[in-house]
């Protein structure tokens, strides 16, 4: 189970044709064929004409993915529009940028725990793990600036408020939404009284890793989550910003958060959409929401894969026509699983059965290993050129001829082959004369077992010796606790 | 009664050796509150062996066993604690009587496993319990009390070695059930903790059973979500384990457990496993060796040791970890609730006996 290997595999030279999907399958078929009589060779061909018809809604052409981009420009352009934003789907909020200590609050670590809580409990939680980090780190007596890094949309009226708007990802905490944030964690410290913390500041995780990799790259312009939830931000000229209100000094741009993962909310993208998608949007914790997300990211990716292979098995073209009780349970076949079956390069399959083993599958042939593989990839791919159609999107947008992209989430850390699918397709669609690159941000959510995202002593040293820098701005001090 | 005659009762009816008149006699052995089905069921007194009447049992089980659909843990299982019933008069030196509380060391010769009757053959494997041990507590000391005090026993020289080169070692516990609760209490007593360089994590895929874990006296817990990518649980890992894990005790022992504790371990570090794997494990012997790492087996532990344990409890010198106590009849809702991870800790089920309880229910010991 590698992590975080990006190598481009040499079978999957994708052509970028309605027949991508036939030409995996044309690859695994010779060795379907392996000696076998004439009549068993037939059904073969019937099973796997079976499979593709079931799994061939998953295969976008070209023209769907132009037409997915030119419906999020058009989403884009109302959600700055002043007068077209109230009613927009993908909201494109303003952003700050600022200097601060962050605490991450929305990434894998941090969900798990806490689902069940209300808002108070929460930021009581929030604020006792900021005291634990402190206690840790000796910094009790200090009065700490602190900033915020909350990954779930946000209409933010300052650099230290900001304005939840509804919860994503699964989460579900009475008393939150509609209230600010910072005030909420401001009340829980001082219902504490044992901590003095300062001069809060809240960003969301997209301009987290844009700014992380701004600090090495300076071209970099775009900041992408594909993790549990999907999200982008990037830099927009003021002159678009239509709800633009503050000052016009050079640089003339501002960070927008696009808050894309509800593109599709109005229904633009039930052109694409499978019955598997309707079925996990119907059965989530937020139907309706979220659709583009849904689509792409990791807390949905395993549960459609779960739901195509439940139907092959009811239909008997997987496991013999028996599955087990573990594969009908919703969630249960994990995301984590999609990245170890396509992990697999050989025929020992040694991540897919060690899946089927955990799912309980009583009987299972190679032919089962390489119909789940197949499965999984293309689930996958269709979630990276969903994706990358966003990408080349901002890229076309912005109109910049260099531009990096930063990149951080679990579907892109982990997953074998999402940055080289991303690569191959947003140079197929994004304008000629422009260059990009993805980056991973090492900014990532995914540190922190006390659930803080903090400063270390050395970080204290070096903003002193940044100081000069501070009227720049653009510096983005989250750091991991070691 | 002589040897001989003791053989030719081969009936259900068992003598009270303490009883004999002269001969042998049903109506004296036929006890109150037995019901003619526990009559049938009752097994014969082996030579030199004897008859315990389950009290108190405790559910033990697998990680794997416990996924599967129908979850029926054998009972009374390895974790049992009752009352003599009867004892063969031949054993010399005895002073075990009917009616005193003991500990069952399970071995190959518990034989006959009846439901409320246990036919041990070799008096050495039943332990009296003082008074002072209620015996639910008991109930644990031969099974997961045992596991947990050989891994400590275990892993005690490595700690001792390590500490004296490194400034903080660190020991990382996977499994948060009554194994690792009790290795938890028994690494504080015996790798001390007036030494605060040495740091106790636990690991475990359900936050209910961590919450509880945090009441042991360890210094982090780690949730080991199972849907979580496996790359950020190592990152987790070692995160909260900073400067990596140089000990782990892992009652799970799945393939997957396995790869994750070989990812956060440190040269030279030590892996203790329980023997309760349900799939086979496949290991890269390459980077042990370059690691120079080990993985050692827990062993399953004597009856000196239980011994050991009872007076360690008794002295009060350890305390139990927290456990339940629950009617036979709840048996199949503490199936369920055990399965769903609503309880935590060691569930113990209390047989059927309406009368005579020598203490009052202990549900929280902590």
């Amino acid at each position: 189970m590698s992590g975080g290997v990006k190598v481009a595999n040499p079978q999957l030279n994708r052509a970028f044709s309605e027949d991508a999907g036939r030409e995996v399958a044309k690859r695994q078929r010779p060795k379907l064929k392996r000696s076998l009589s004439a009549n068993v060779r037939l059904s073969f061909e019937e099973k796997r004409r079976k499979i593709e018809n079931i799994v061939r809604p998953f295969i976008l052409s070209d023209d769907d993915y132009h037409k997915i981009m030119d419906k999020m420009l058009d989403n884009f352009n109302k959600g700055l529009g002043k007068e077209t934003h109230p009613k927009a789907r993908v909201k494109m909020f303003q952003t700050y940028k600022g200097d601060f200590l962050a605490l991450d609050l929305g990434g894998t670590n941090f969900r798990v725990l806490l689902v069940s809580l209300d808002g108070k409990e929460l930021f009581d939680h929030i604020a006792e793990c900021i005291f634990k980090f402190m206690k840790d780190h000796n910094l009790i007596d200090k009065v700490l600036p602190l900033g915020f890094t909350f990954s779930f949309p946000c209409r933010q009226a300052g650099l230290d408020k900001a304005i939840l708007t509804s919860w994503t990802k699964g989460f579900k905490c009475e008393g939150v939404e509609g209230n600010d944030i910072v005030q909420l964690l401001h009340e829980a410290i001082e219902r504490r009284g044992d901590i003095k913390v300062n001069c809060m500041a809240v960003i969301n995780d997209t301009v987290g890793a844009l700014m992380s990799c701004a600090h090495s790259d300076n071209l970099c312009a775009i900041g992408l989550i594909l993790g549990t939830g999907t999200n982008a931000c990037y830099i927009e000229r003021l002159e678009n910003v239509g709800l633009w209100d503050g000052d016009w000094d050079e640089p003339q741009q501002v960070i927008i958060n696009t808050e894309w993962g509800a593109f599709g909310d109005d229904g633009a993208l039930n052109f694409i959409m499978t019955e598997y998608d309707q079925k996990v949007d119907k059965r989530s914790i937020n139907p309706g929401k979220q659709v583009y997300e849904k689509m792409i990211s990791g807390m949905y990716m395993g549960e459609i894969v779960r739901l195509v292979l439940v139907k092959l098995v009811k239909h008997g073209l997987l496991f013999g026509g028996r599955g087990s009780e573990e594969l009908k349970q919703m969630g249960r076949f994990y995301t984590k699983y999609v990245s170890e079956i396509e992990s697999d390069v050989d025929d020992h399959f040694k991540n897919t059965k060690q899946v089927f083993e955990e799912l309980e599958i009583p009987n299972h042939t190679e032919e089962d290993c390489r119909i789940v593989q197949h499965v999984c990839c293309l689930i996958s791919t269709r979630a990276a050129y969903l994706a990358s159609a966003g990408i080349a999107c901002l890229l076309n947008k912005m109109g910049r001829p260099d531009v990096a992209v930063a990149v951080d989430g679990s579907l892109y850390r982990f997953h074998p082959h999402f940055h080289d699918l991303m690569m191959e397709r947003i140079q197929q669609l994004v304008n000629p004369g422009i260059t990009f690159r993805l980056m991973l941000s090492h900014d990532g959510s995914g540190k922190g077992a006390a659930l803080v995202a903090a400063v270390a002593h050395r970080v204290a040293e070096e903003k002193q010796n940044k100081q000069q820098e501070l009227a720049n701005g653009m510096h983005n001090l989250a750091v991991d606790t070691y | 009664m002589l040897d001989n005659e003791m053989n030719k009762n081969e009936v259900q009816v068992a003598v009270r050796p303490m009883a004999m008149l002269g001969g042998v006699s049903a109506g004296i052995s036929s006890l109150p509150m037995e019901g003619s089905s526990s009559m049938s069921a009752m097994p014969h007194c082996p030579k030199g062996g004897i008859i315990v009447k389950v009290a108190y049992a405790g559910v033990c089980y697998s990680e794997g066993h416990i996924r599967k659909g129908h979850f029926r843990p054998a009972l009374p299982g390895p974790e049992v604690a009752g009352k003599v019933y009867d004892v063969c008069n031949t054993i010399p030196n005895c002073n075990i009587m009917p009616g005193d509380n003991v500990i069952v060391f399970p071995g190959e010769d518990v034989s006959e496993h009846y439901q409320e009757f246990i036919s041990v053959e070799d008096a050495e494997n039943v332990l009296q319990v003082p008074n002072s041990i209620p015996l639910e507590v008991a109930s644990m000391l031969a099974g997961s009390a045992l596991s947990a005090y050989n891994a400590v026993l275990k892993a005690k020289p490595h700690v001792e070695k390590l500490q004296s080169v490194k400034s903080c070692v660190n020991v990382l516990i996977v499994g948060a059930g009554s194994l690792g609760l009790w290795t938890l209490r028994l690494a504080n007593y015996l790798i001390g903790n007036e030494n605060s360089n040495i740091r106790l994590f636990v690991a475990d895929n359900s936050i209910d059973k961590l919450i509880t874990a945090q009441e042991h006296d360890c210094h982090d817990i780690i949730h080991w979500c199972e849907e979580d990518h496996e790359q950020y649980i190592i990152e987790r890992t070692l995160d909260a384990c900073r400067g990596g894990v140089d000990i782990v005790v892992d009652y799970i022992s799945s393939p997957r457990t396995m790869m994750r504790s070989l990812r956060v371990l440190n040269r030279e570090g030590l892996i203790l496993v329980g023997g309760d794997a349900m799939t086979e494990v496949s290991i890269n012997l390459n980077t042990l060796a370059a690691k120079q790492q080990s993985i050692v087996g827990i062993p399953r532990g004597t009856v000196g040791q239980v011994a050991e344990l009872v007076e360690a409890i008794a002295d009060k010198k350890i305390e139990p970890p927290y456990y339940t106590v629950h009617n036979m009849d709840d048996a199949k809702d503490v199936f369920d609730e055990l399965f769903n991870c609503r309880l935590t800790g060691r569930a113990i089920l209390r047989f059927n006996h309406s009368n005579t309880t020598l203490t009052s229910d202990v549900t929280d010991n902590c």
